[in-house]
């Protein structure tokens, strides 16, 4: 019989995080979800297949209240005797439109669920993964962490931090076992992309809405691909990869257990300043 | 030639020492009516009197004591600088802390998020301020300082390394959004400086930083470091209209051949180099590691 396993998710609710968990559940993992709404939380456990041998369990809490993130860490230590994985799953997009028309407080608030809420998650939970012996941290990134994003300045902003952050995690956490990733999941069906449709081409730029609206006529990116990339980074499969920005959609990383040693010594896949001669533009370095 | 900001008004924090103080210096060689800001108004008054001797007429040094992280005080500042001269041609945003040192589990959270405050909200804060006046204009320059983890992982300085990665690429979409109002925005990533954050670096002790990261900043110490006139050179430079249209970049002041850039304009428009991007296998030659 197989090993228990743990994890923790956030924004378990909906969208990616609720396949996250039935996927998890699917292979054997105990949970615990946390969300914002109850009685969606409810939902997501009702799809589960009950099992004598795993346990699930939710925490009902808004990620914009800084009060919060003791309470989840706490909760989850109470509940079980280690985690295996955290996945920072839960983000809102945060006001849309140009800086100047943007809410401040909409803005800050964006931060705090995407970029400061995550930190603090994993500023609790890593101590306790380092005393259990080592754990795997899961981080969402998303559209703007990997370039400029007009329109959502919120929200890319605070995804570039949280990968940062994730990569100097990895460093931190490297000699105690502790590994943390980013996933970028490509462009998904979800209820955020929706938003941008609502919203409206005028806050979003045309660029923006456009892509919505063709991804939510055509579907897109698989969830279950991203799911099933979440899985390899919290399991042992995954073995020395840390302080990566994996593409769901653009990596080849079912293959990279074979090239550890590469991928170790390289900055590929990490948030780095392109320089001229990564461009053959001779004239742009000393 | 040398470049001539004459005419110009500029707003810069974290002005009374360091990096802040040589960029008002060189801005005010260059020209600028500047307005010094910071949140030790002693320092800023000897500072303002360090750089007003033999002033020309016609060119200003105004100081303003101000919290960047304080919206009320940035409104303030920005009042008294309209207030004065009228108009606002530069904003350098430069004031900023090291944060708390030490592995996450062991730093304290409050000054971990006073460091995001102050890097992060502080610099956007300066920006919305300076926006309206900036697009009405429909001119205007924003620098941003950027740092060491901009660029690369930090360890033991995480707060910093999130706030300057973030900070980069907020002023990279920003620039997107103002693109069409002439207003140009750029990070200068200054180098490795011998400032009061060194010290901190040195203070906080090798238990606290890695043993890695300490002496590293200890050989910096010794050798002395970037010079401070090399970020300032280039400061001057994106203030100034000889850099007009180079904007979403993350400019080292250290390795980048940026005098040459007004020269290749369009190349650096449609390139994403000297930009915060992802990079993929295919960068680094791992044919394997693409789909």
């Amino acid at each position: 019989m197989a090993e228990k396993r743990y994890c923790l998710i956030t924004g378990a609710s909906r969208g990616l995080g609720q396949v996250f968990a039935k996927c998890f559940w699917d292979l054997g993992w105990s949970l615990i979800l946390v969300a914002r709404g109850q009685q969606a939380l409810n939902d997501v456990v009702m799809t589960l297949q009950q099992r004598a041998d795993q346990r699930v369990h939710i925490i009902v809490a808004d990620l914009a209240d800084p009060t919060k993130i003791e309470r989840i860490a706490k909760t989850a230590i109470s509940l079980f005797p280690r985690l295996d994985a955290l996945i920072n799953n839960a983000g809102i997009q945060g006001p849309v439109g140009p800086l100047w028309e943007n809410d401040w407080d909409e803005w800050q608030d964006t931060i705090q669920v995407n970029l400061l809420a995550p930190a603090g998650l994993c500023r609790l939970i890593a101590p306790w993964m380092i005393e259990t012996g080592g754990g795997s941290i899961i981080s969402l990134s998303g559209g703007g962490a990997t370039g400029p994003r007009a329109n959502f300045s919120a929200y890319a902003t605070a995804k570039a931090g949280l990968v940062r952050f994730s990569e100097t995690l990895a460093v931190e956490l490297k000699p105690h076992n502790v590994r943390v990733n980013c996933i970028a999941p490509g462009a998904m069906g979800t209820a955020m992309l929706a938003e941008v449709v609502t919203k409206g081409e005028a806050a979003a730029g045309n660029k923006e809405y456009e892509i919505a609206v063709r991804i939510l006529r055509e579907g897109v990116a698989s969830m279950q691909s991203v799911a099933e990339l979440c899985y390899f980074l919290a399991t042992n499969a995954s073995n020395n990869i840390t302080g990566k920005l994996i593409s769901a959609v653009w990596d080849n990383w079912e293959h990279w257990p074979e090239h550890i040693d590469e991928l170790q010594n390289s900055d590929a896949y990490t948030l780095r300043r392109i320089v001229g001669r990564d461009r053959g533009l001779l004239w742009g370095d000393k | 030639m040398s470049i001539q900001l004459n005419g110009k008004v500029a707003i810069i924090t974290g002005a009374n020492q360091g990096l802040g103080l040589e960029i008002s210096r060189k801005f005010v060689k260059a020209g600028a009516s500047i307005v010094m800001c910071a949140r030790n108004a002693d320092l800023l008054a000897v500072a303002q009197k360090d750089l007003a001797s033999g002033l020309p007429s016609g060119q200003a040094i105004e100081i303003v004591p101000t919290n960047v992280s304080d919206s009320e005080s940035v409104e303030q500042l920005i009042k008294t600088t309209l207030q004065q001269f009228g108009r606002i041609d530069i904003l350098v945003n430069n004031a900023g802390i090291y944060g708390p040192m030490g592995p996450i589990e062991e730093v304290d959270w409050t000054e971990w998020i006073r460091a995001i405050e102050i890097n992060l909200f502080g610099s956007i804060l300066m920006c919305r301020a300076v926006l309206p006046t900036m697009k009405a204009q429909r001119q205007g320059k924003i620098i941003q300082l950027s740092g060491g983890g901009a660029t690369n992982p930090m360890p033991n300085v995480s707060a910093y390394a999130v706030s300057k990665a973030a900070i980069v690429r907020f002023a990279d979409t920003l620039a997107e959004e103002v693109r069409e109002f002439g207003i140009d925005v750029n990070a200068i990533a200054p180098g490795a400086l011998n400032t009061r954050m060194l010290d901190e670096v040195i203070t906080a002790g090798p238990e606290k930083v890695g043993q890695t990261f300490f002496d590293r900043a200890i050989k910096q110490k010794e050798s002395g470091g970037a010079g401070l006139d090399h970020g300032a050179d280039l400061a001057v430079f994106l203030a100034s209209e000889a850099s007009n249209r180079i904007t979403g970049k993350l400019i080292s002041a250290v390795w980048d051949n940026w005098e040459d850039w007004p020269e290749h304009i369009e190349e650096l428009r449609t390139s994403d180099a000297y930009t915060l991007r992802r990079i993929a296998g295919r960068d680094r030659g791992l044919l394997w590691g693409d789909k």
